[in-house]
């Protein structure tokens, strides 16, 4: 159980740490450029990681194309957030990317007909009441400044 | 604010990509996923940047660490599917917001990376409260 916590708190850290060290590469190459460093390095590094495991060849499938669209809807998204990232904090960007994260994933699981918990969406409203909190109190920070 | 709309945007896709890679996963196991997804990536990311035409950055004397983000998210995919095996998956989401906004806050305390840096308001140690005790409401009803 403690080796799953801290399993997962790393998980969460390296989302923050790949997407701060993307950015800042986006900022100094530019975004496409950066984007295709990004997968180039995840490709080699996956393919190395997967070379170590010996695991049997599995080919691609090809009965499904929307399959294959998961790589490009990752590059959209990789593109989108070196383009936001090096313009909001750190902290206001997880929250975003969190609140919308959770609210698309509600709605695929209702689509799918999964039931609604409704414990994870009171949650879910603790966290944007969060964001809500954050970006009110940067408001007033910025006008407190201004002034 | 067009930045922040383009972060929503991103957080949207992010639950669709995840779905779709789940499907995939399902079908050829996670090593090979994952490499297959950063392949499907990399050919629209390449044909992207050679229609933009843009000359080729010289690779500067940048610090090793900038290239490694693509690195640091195959990590990423061994961590979370670590952590959902004992776990499960909302925990392990749950968990992950409070890993990511620690550091996130962190980050933003230190400037480290070149991120710049900002004092932790008295706003952003409620709204990190809020959403603590959110997580901790998910993490009861997963």
């Amino acid at each position: 159980m403690n080796a799953g916590v801290i399993m997962a708190l790393l998980a969460g850290g390296s989302v923050v740490l790949n997407r701060v060290l993307n950015a800042d590469i986006g900022k100094e190459l530019g975004i496409r450029q950066g984007t295709v460093f990004n997968y180039i390095t995840g490709l080699i590094t996956s393919l190395i990681v997967m070379l170590i495991l010996r695991e049997p060849f599995v080919p691609l499938p090809t009965h499904n194309l929307l399959l294959y669209t998961g790589g490009m809807i990752g590059v959209a998204v990789v593109m989108l957030s070196n383009y936001a990232a090096p313009k909001l904090s750190v902290f206001l960007m997880t929250l975003l990317v969190f609140v919308s994260q959770f609210a698309t994933a509600l709605i695929i699981d209702g689509l799918s007909g999964l039931p609604l918990s409704w414990l994870k969406a009171l949650g879910g409203a603790f966290v944007l009441g969060g964001l809500a909190v954050h970006v009110i109190g940067e408001k007033k920070r910025q006008e407190a400044v201004a002034q | 604010m067009k930045y922040s709309i383009a972060a929503v945007l991103s957080g949207v896709l992010i639950s669709v990509m995840i779905w779709i890679n789940a499907q995939l996963t399902d079908i050829v196991g996670n090593y090979h996923a994952t490499v297959y997804i950063h392949i499907c990536g990399l050919i629209p990311c390449v044909i992207i940047w050679l229609c933009s035409r843009q000359k080729l950055h010289p690779a500067k004397r940048l610090p090793i660490l900038m290239y490694m983000g693509g690195v640091v998210g195959v990590a990423t995919v061994l961590f979370n599917n670590a952590s959902v095996l004992t776990l499960g998956v909302s925990i392990t989401l749950a968990l992950g917001l409070l890993g990511q906004l620690i550091l996130s806050l962190l980050m933003d305390r230190f400037g480290l990376l070149g991120v710049t840096k900002r004092s932790i308001s008295k706003s952003q140690w409620i709204s990190a409260s809020l959403v603590l005790v959110g997580i901790a409401i998910m993490m009861i009803g997963g």
